[in-house]
């Protein structure tokens, strides 16, 4: 078990990936362009007024690919959504109900860039770095970290194997590279309810 | 077998009755950005967000 401190550590934040249709309008979600997560769309409105009850679903998608899914649990619409071919993309919920009716609800992605955490680093030093999950495992219904991929290490040099802290991964880095070369590790994540996310930290140089 | 009222659950609050979805900013503290600003040419880490934005990640 390895401490660390506040200032080596990246906490992601989430992207919430819920989309609750009280009007006929798409609902704007963000997206890690790799990330393998489950989105929840919410029919209660459309269906309570219609007085009817979904009875299936069909998907209709765009630039993202759709792994599993969709479904239906009672008033819920669930679809796990992929990787995304370019920056944008959009999920339709195309819902039959009990009545005959058909409705399409929409969720439209854009996908998010994670250069957020850039610690900066003197090539020689040897440390630990925290990536910590909370935020999307909370998301997630409170799942867990199962596993930890290949890192994806450019500029430093991974010293340690990812280790599962918990709700963080830690990793031990040395060396960087020189110049303005983008110094970065990136971690394949799958968690125990299968979702899989990726994140990275990155590192600028400060010689001492 | 995942479930979305879980999901759902975890995302939704109530606010005058009606369901939004929160924003990042609910998910997590201020984005901080630690050690010093990026060199010119370097990584384009943008300004720092207002206090009360998340920011995506």
């Amino acid at each position: 078990m390895v401490t660390v401190p506040a200032s080596r550590t990246a906490k992601f934040a989430a992207n919430p990936r819920v989309a609750v249709f009280n009007t006929t309008r798409p609902v704007a979600l963000t997206k890690g362009a790799l990330d393998e997560l489950w989105f929840v769309g919410d029919f209660t409105k459309d269906l309570t007024d219609a007085a009817t009850t979904a009875a299936s679903v069909v998907p209709v998608s765009a630039g993202v690919a759709v792994p599993q899914g969709p479904m239906l649990q009672g008033a819920l619409g669930l679809v796990k959504l992929g990787a995304m071919s370019s920056g944008s993309g959009s999920f339709t919920f195309r819902v039959t109900c009990a009545n005959g009716e058909v409705f399409d609800r929409t969720i439209l992605l854009t996908a998010v860039d994670d250069r957020l955490w850039v610690f900066g680093k003197d090539p020689d030093d040897q440390r630990f770095y925290a990536f910590d999950f909370a935020a999307d495992l909370a998301l997630s219904a409170n799942t867990t970290l199962a596993s930890v991929g290949m890192p994806v290490v450019v500029g430093v040099t991974a010293l340690s194997a990812p280790s599962i802290q918990g709700q963080q991964v830690v990793m031990k880095f040395g060396g960087l590279a020189a110049g303005d070369a983008v110094n970065s590790c990136g971690l394949p994540i799958t968690f125990a309810n299968g979702e899989k996310i990726y994140r990275s930290i990155y590192f600028i140089k400060e010689d001492h | 077998m995942i479930n979305a009222a879980d999901l759902l659950a975890a995302h939704v609050r109530t606010e005058g009755g009606t369901k939004i979805a929160p924003q990042p900013a609910d998910l997590a503290g201020p984005i901080e950005y630690v050690g010093a600003p990026a060199a010119s040419g370097a990584l384009p880490i943008g300004d720092r967000p207002p206090a009360t934005q998340g920011g995506a990640r």
